[in-house]
């Protein structure tokens, strides 16, 4: 047995059977809906265990009126029934041996007091029998690669090398609705809804153990152990990348501190300092969650920090130096040799320095010539690939050259085709891997977060 | 027990949360910090005695339980150029607070060695989500306004240290902005580390502020640090 089969977080990915506890046949209820996924969005091949004491089967499975009446113990339990049963059937599960629980159920510590008694008394009884529980208050949980969706969502994630954490359920939705169409693949999507148990460590710590996760991507709203949080990001951080977004940034209301350092140290200071420590990539909006996750699971680290902006056009080149200089990033100096197999290329307007722009007139033919020139430039470590649509320069075939060209490198390459939003050409990139955004500006900030890994695993010798 | 932990240990059993500055300055002097000079004085005679033995330009205040603000009733010269200055200061002050305060208590007064130079901050507190941070930024009366600083948790490396000098905007203080002096950044990051480690070797302590901490031509000195259980 591998290190993460052994985790006691792998069998919420893995589980070879799974029991939905309040499963249900009638259409528009939560228990219909992740039968439904279970049964019919995946290829999910475990078995599963509707468990309604109502129902002699639900959606033609045979179903079993208690968790305890089971077969066998299920490796994982999804959760749908009223807040009220949820201690008993966890300690029901507990007892059976089933060692993993995600709770749908919400009603719990986001209501207030009675609520937060609930939940108390959930995760004791969860503590008593060794139980790991995901939840309350959840979407459910993905994994990709057992084709499994055991959530109530109304589609899936596509596979591939981000793992999703977030505490929203709502977030979720729309994470995957955009992912879909941005080609952006997820091995595991978590929804964690209360946190009672399972926290955002603990599965930064299963993500850094797994090889099919190559970027952990985090939508935050606190967190209920800073100090856990701060080690296992720290820890993932040495193989995998983190990339949070972390909402809540007001400051706390004016507090009793007897000194400037106190008065000084808002809310969101200590996550702040918690995140530059372990080397985790803050975002501070959605399109920044994205964009520095596909560029960190998709494309190569830099090895220097000289970033070319390739464009055949200078206003989205200008406004992509800009915030290259904004973000510190810094722009490579072209060399002679280089500059002089642009010019033999290029006509004598094209602007001789960085960012490269090869001028509107430039077809496919020079725009793979003139990226291969920079692509192969010893100056030069990372390029930004801009295209502003012109009718000279099939957006598809500028967008084959640049996958052909990235196979001859490993040096990192970002694309964006100013304005293309899901056309063919963007799809082709992001299909082989090369993440293609449709503003200049979030291109860069993709390449940020390539440059701010890099240092951060040189040892900050920037 | 070093100096630091009885001081700490009297202040506990008095009652008090609040380090007086004497205090504050004994327990950061273990931890490496660099300190102004300072002295006491009881009489004129002393008062120039010890102003020569410290050098000059100097401050000097009014020691006096009585007394909280101590300018307002005229106790505190500053520029104090020689010992004969220092002599004649001794006497108005004690005079001011005789005519402004009368009826307090008169203990002497304490001679500061007077710098000058772009100030700067490190401080500690515990967030109560992270536990122990650091603080380091742009120091003097308005660091609240310029709300100029950044924080890295406890314990801390070096690296991080010299990361959160990057992190500032004014960082172009360290780099000596208008012909200032520059700063020795991993001198300061020593400093930092060290400041930090009060955590470690006093748990009693809760906040801690060294404001302002001025860079001088003769490298770093905390002029005022105030250490909180």
């Amino acid at each position: 047995m591998s290190d993460i089969e052994s985790s006691d977080i792998f069998k919420f990915f893995h589980p070879k059977s799974v029991a939905v506890v309040g499963a249900s046949s009638t259409e528009g209820k939560i228990g219909y809906a992740i039968m439904n996924n279970l049964l019919n969005t995946g290829d999910y091949k475990g078995t599963i265990y509707p468990v309604n004491p109502r129902y002699q089967e639900v959606m033609g499975v045979k179903a079993y009126p208690s968790i305890s009446e089971l077969p066998e113990p299920p490796e994982m339990a999804i959760l749908v029934v009223p807040g009220k049963y949820i201690p008993d059937v966890v300690e029901e599960c507990g007892r059976s041996g089933c060692q993993n629980v995600v709770i749908i159920t919400a009603g719990f510590s986001e209501t207030g007091s009675e609520g937060k008694a609930l939940e108390r008394e959930t995760l004791a009884n969860a503590h008593r029998y060794g139980v790991r529980m995901i939840g309350p208050n959840c979407l459910g949980v993905f994994c990709t690669e057992e084709g499994l969706n055991a959530s109530f969502a109304h589609t899936a994630p596509k596979a591939g090398p981000i793992g999703f954490i977030s505490q929203s359920g709502a977030i979720c939705t729309s994470v995957i609705e955009y992912a879909v169409q941005e080609n952006i693949g997820f091995s595991d999507f978590v929804s964690i809804g209360n946190k009672a148990d399972v926290d955002d460590a603990d599965l930064i710590r299963y993500f850094g153990q797994d090889d099919r996760t190559r970027c952990v991507c985090i939508y935050m709203e606190s967190v209920p152990d800073g100090r856990k949080f701060y080690e296992a990001a720290k820890e993932a951080s040495e193989t995998t990348p983190v990339v949070v977004l972390k909402v809540g940034r007001t400051e706390e209301g004016a507090k009793a501190a007897s000194s400037h350092t106190g008065a000084l140290a808002g809310a969101d200071s200590a996550y702040t300092a918690a995140f530059n420590q372990s080397g985790v990539y803050r975002a501070d909006s959605m399109s920044d969650l994205f964009d520095a996750s596909r560029a960190l699971a998709y494309q190569p680290l830099p090895k220097g920090e000289n970033l070319v902006i390739y464009s055949n056009a200078g206003g989205p080149g200008v406004i992509s130096s800009d915030a290259a200089s904004r973000l510190g990033l810094k722009l490579a100096e072209l060399s002679e040799e280089t500059i002089g197999k642009l010019s033999e290329i290029c006509p004598p307007t094209w602007s001789h320095g960085n960012p490269v722009d090869i001028i509107g007139d430039a077809d496919v033919e020079r725009y793979d010539k003139g990226l291969h020139i920079v692509l192969d430039a010893p100056e030069v470590d990372a390029v930004v690939c801009l295209l502003a649509p012109v009718s000279i320069a099939d957006p598809l075939e500028v967008a084959k050259g640049i996958v052909e060209a990235a196979k001859t490198t490993d040096k990192p390459i970002i694309a964006s085709f100013v304005g293309i939003i899901a056309e063919e050409s963007e799809n082709y990139l992001e299909r082989h891997g090369i993440p293609a955004i449709e503003f200049p500006e979030r291109a860069i900030t993709a390449m940020h977060a390539l440059m701010m890994r890099r240092r951060y695993l040189q040892g900050g010798d920037a | 027990m070093s100096r630091a932990q009885e001081l700490i240990k009297k202040a506990q059993k008095d009652g008090r949360t609040l380090l007086t500055l004497d205090e504050s300055r004994t327990v950061l002097e273990e931890v490496g910090l660099p300190l102004t000079k300072m002295s006491f004085a009881s009489s004129a005679v002393e008062a120039g005695k010890l102003a020569a033995v410290m050098g000059f330009p100097l401050a000097m205040k009014i020691s006096s339980p009585d007394v909280v603000h101590k300018s307002d009733v005229g106790g505190v010269i500053l520029n104090i150029n020689d010992e004969f200055e220092a002599q004649e200061a001794f006497e108005q002050i004690v005079m001011n607070v005789d005519k402004n305060a009368p009826g307090a208590q008169i203990d002497g007064v304490v001679i500061d060695e007077m710098v000058k130079g772009p100030e700067l901050i490190i401080g500690l507190t515990i967030d109560p989500q992270f536990g122990p941070m650091v603080m380091f930024g742009i120091g003097g009366t308005l660091v609240e306004v310029y709300h100029d600083v950044t924080f890295r948790l406890v314990p801390l490396t070096e690296r991080d240290a010299l990361e959160m000098m990057e992190e500032i905007k004014g960082q172009g203080v360290l780099d000596g902005a208008r012909k200032m002096p520059a700063v020795d950044r991993k001198e300061l990051a020593k400093i930092i580390l060290g400041v930090a480690s009060v955590f470690e070797k006093f748990p009693q302590v809760s906040q801690v502020d060294v404001n302002p901490l001025v860079i001088t031509k003769d490298g770093l000195k905390s002029v005022d640090a105030r250490v909180v259980l």
